[in-house]
């Protein structure tokens, strides 16, 4: 019996593997694998260098850093447990349960479901891990390293998949079980990193020892494996008992884990299944307001429906606002040392965050946030409204929000009125900017792309696309925004206006600032024309399989 | 002389020819030519030539993956035609900018926001089509009303049942008063009694002069509602008549049903 389950589980987490390979396909199935198997040798060549290196010097000096190694694989099992918990987050929500509920115990998808994680998050490791045991074994001169790292490794991967797994399945069921609970829990997953960072800053700035609270580690059964994986060196400092202790806890609690994981699962398909967010009441999206007061001479009631829609579902399932975090990290880890480099003023950095966070809230993912209503969009309105009301949805709260913060800033600056008011219309033209290139790229992806994953703040399934290609196409969108925005940041740098364009043109800096901020302006409203075009001809385009 | 007296001919006769079509299009509210629709070498609709007056309820049966979807998504242009012409209400299939004005489209998973209620659906639908509230309000009300939708039309939809978003999806697609609207399994999940009210409404559709373009596998709907009938095999028409007509033509019998001249026509093209 508990090998068909057993059987059946594989075939669910095949299943599962196949599916999600389909969903997130690029290039051929063979460009794939050649790409997978060449990245995996590369990695194990590179750790493996690495590992043989300290290996050398482990021998030289005749021990192992325990602890160090310690903090090592507990950033490890961190870094899987939460891949598992975003891979669970992804997939958990489309395992069709009512198919899999009338076909098989609970805990046959249950385990398919672990055992799919861990060969996603197996796929990544392997490299790394072969590279590590083999690299280590040759520095230290001892074979027997290898398989017992390999054991160590393998233990640490299964343990984090089960506590991520776990984790993320009893994060939901919570959500279910309190009024408004899925606000905090998704309050908590998506915001929790800010009191850790502030925490360790604080920690920081006030010269806690830091390393005395992580010498603690040396207690913790995360050393123990570390004892596990260098047992087969003997000589270097490794406890066998520890070691015989990080076996007994992997083999006590992983199956523990894999028993929760089935009561979770079980909890949430069967016995707790009906979400309990309150759900009732109607907010008109017709009715005459200050938005048809506003802009209701220029702009037809087709396209302010779509974006009072856009507004309402935001608030009700979150995506948008959330994908900003994305903008907030592209501007901080790719530009922002850039324009450090270049000696770009911080106001203007801001001015373009704020344009592009502004845009991109509400003037992306046309296909994620309209899939189920696409058939019926495609068949009542033409690509201009349609278009249009994704730009009046980002420029309504855009132009507020960019005025209310380039002002005053502006103001309390040494910037002048004049440069204040030309700051905020870069921000303005930057939001319809970021929009109008997001909509034209994104109008490109095939709906078929999509599949339901759980969402944030609601209980209905949101629409994403799996793989890596939404990443690649926002950073393509939010580089073509930034060359717009490439007069602005090189007129405004002192390297060049001073020392380039100043002295060769003999043009006053003022002039030179000034005009390249009017620049961007301007190639900010092309660029924006030219992109509306595009998503309005890519909409009327625009095919459902 | 004589050959380009001929040639002159042929020309104004064909000229005569293409203008009678385009004029017999133009009265039609479904007519395709020849329309042909093949995926990744699969043909999925192959050369469907279809006449839908004005008013017709028209019934549109095939077994699974004859190609009815396909030929509905061609119809609304949602999808490009491998090769062929079709016109919906006068209008060519591919000029969906113009399409979307006639009309309505309840596909087999009904196209809605699981966020919003049903009024909210429904109303944002009728602010796409440019209807006011007062206007938007005095369509969906008795609509809700009959489909016994009215006590559940605040409540989010993400709570519903398949019957009631099927509902919802029905009302969105004929609110607007579309000339054409397409229907694909209309029917599907719902109670008797509320299939039953289906089944008026579309006939009450019909007679206002609305065109109504039925899909489905539920054959009795069919034979109590149809006005004209069109079976697909393997994406061919291989019948065409009023459900009468094809009772008797197949000649399958005095008590024969529409399912038996499905079975018969389907059996046969095998």
């Amino acid at each position: 019996m508990a090998e068909a389950w057993i059987k059946a589980s594989a075939r669910i987490a095949r299943t599962e593997w196949r599916r999600r390979r389909r969903e997130a396909a690029a290039g051929t199935q063979r460009t794939r694998r050649r790409v997978t198997l060449v990245t995996t040798v590369a990695l194990a060549v590179v750790f493996g260098a690495a590992s043989r290196s300290a290996g050398v010097s482990f021998a030289a000096s005749g021990s192992i850093p325990i602890d160090l190694l310690g903090i090592g694989a507990g950033l490890l099992f961190g870094a899987l447990a939460l891949r598992s918990s975003n891979v669970t987050h992804a997939r958990f929500e489309g395992l069709e349960p009512g198919f899999l509920l009338t076909t098989v115990p609970t805990r046959v998808p249950a385990l398919g479901l672990l055992v799919f994680v861990f060969a996603r998050i197996g796929v990544f490791l392997v490299g790394p891990a072969v590279g590590v045991a083999v690299g280590t074994a040759i520095g230290l001169r001892s074979p027997l390293v290898a398989p017992t790292m390999l054991v160590a490794i393998t233990g640490i991967a299964a343990l984090a998949v089960g506590v991520g797994v776990a984790g993320r399945l009893a994060a939901q069921l919570v959500g279910r079980r309190l009024a408004r609970g899925n606000f905090y829990r998704d309050l908590l997953v998506v915001f929790g990193w800010v009191p850790v960072l502030l925490a360790w800053l604080v920690l920081d700035s006030t010269s806690v020892p830091v390393a005395s609270l992580l010498e603690r580690f040396d207690s913790l059964p995360m050393t123990w494996i570390v004892d596990l994986a260098f047992l087969g060196a003997t000589g270097f400092g490794a406890d066998s008992l520890r070691a015989l202790a990080a076996v007994g806890t992997l083999a006590l609690t992983v199956p523990l884990l894999v028993g929760l994981t089935t009561v979770l699962v079980e909890r949430l398909w069967v016995r707790e299944a009906s979400g309990s967010t309150g759900s009732h009441g109607s907010h008109s999206l017709v009715t005459e307001g200050r938005l048809e007061k506003l802009l209701g001479d220029y702009v037809s009631r087709a396209t302010l429906t779509v974006a009072r829609e856009r507004w309402l579902t935001e608030r009700r399932s979150p995506q948008g606002v959330l994908y900003t975090a994305y903008v907030v990290f592209f501007m901080g880890i790719i530009l922002m040392p850039m324009f450090t480099i270049v000696g770009t003023p911080l106001f203007l950095f801001l001015v373009i965050a704020l344009g592009l966070v502004t845009g991109f809230a509400f003037g992306s993912d046309p296909i994620g946030v309209k899939y189920r209503v696409l058939p019926m969009l495609l068949t009542t309105i033409g690509g201009r409204q349609f278009v249009g009301g994704f730009l009046v949805a980002a420029l309504v709260p855009g132009v507020p929000i960019v005025t209310a913060v380039v002002v005053p800033l502006g103001l309390l600056s040494s910037a002048s009125f004049l440069k204040t008011v030309t700051l905020a219309l870069i921000g303005v033209t930057l939001c319809a900017c970021t929009a109008t290139v997001s909509l034209a790229v994104e109008m490109g992806v095939d709906r078929d792309r999509f599949s339901p994953v759980s969402g944030f703040f609601t209980n209905a399934p949101v629409y994403a696309e799996q793989g890596s290609s939404a990443f690649i196409r926002m950073a393509y969108s939010f580089s073509i925004v930034t060359m717009t925005a490439v007069p602005a940041l090189l007129g405004n740098s002192a390297r060049v206006y001073e020392s380039t364009i100043a002295l060769r043109t003999g043009m006053p800096t003022g002039a030179i600032r000034l005009g390249s901020l009017f620049l961007t302006i301007l190639l900010a409203i092309v660029v924006s024309r030219i992109a509306f075009q595009i998503a309005v001809h890519r909409y009327q385009k625009y095919q459902l399989r | 002389m004589t050959d380009e007296t001929n040639e002159s001919e042929i020309k104004e006769s064909r000229a005569t020819v293409q203008r009678t079509d385009a004029e017999r299009s133009d009265h039609q509210s479904i007519s395709t030519n020849d329309l042909t629709k093949e995926y990744d070498g699969t043909t999925a609709v192959d050369g469907l030539s279809l006449e839908v007056e004005p008013g017709t309820v028209y019934g549109f049966l095939g077994p699974n993956g004859a190609g009815k979807t396909t030929t509905i998504k061609m119809l609304t242009a949602l999808i490009r035609p491998t090769s062929g012409s079709g016109r919906v209400a006068g209008v060519p299939i591919t000029d969906r900018e113009q399409l979307v004005e006639h009309i309505g489209y309840l596909p087999e998973s009904p196209p809605i926001h699981e966020e919003l209620t049903a009024r909210e659906q429904l109303e944002y639908h009728g602010g796409l089509r440019g209807m006011g509230p007062a206007e938007i309000d005095e369509r969906i009300e008795p609509l809700l009303e009959r489909l016994d939708l009215a006590a559940d039309a605040d409540d989010r939809v993400v709570t519903y049942s398949k019957g009631m978003r099927q509902k919802t999806g029905l009302i969105q697609a004929i609110m607007h008063e579309p000339d054409v609207v397409f229907l694909d399994e209309p029917t599907s999940g719902l109670d008797p009694r509320v299939a039953r009210t289906v089944r008026e409404v579309i006939t009450e559709l019909a007679d206002s002069g609305t065109t109504v373009f039925l899909s489905t596998h539920i054959l009795p709907v069919v034979e109590r509602i149809a006005t004209q009938v069109g079976i697909l095999y393997e994406g061919e028409l291989v019948e065409e008549g009023t459900p009468e007509e094809l009772v008797e033509r197949m000649e399958t019998g005095d008590d024969s049903t529409l399912e038996d001249v499905f079975l018969d026509v389907t059996t046969a093209a095998e």
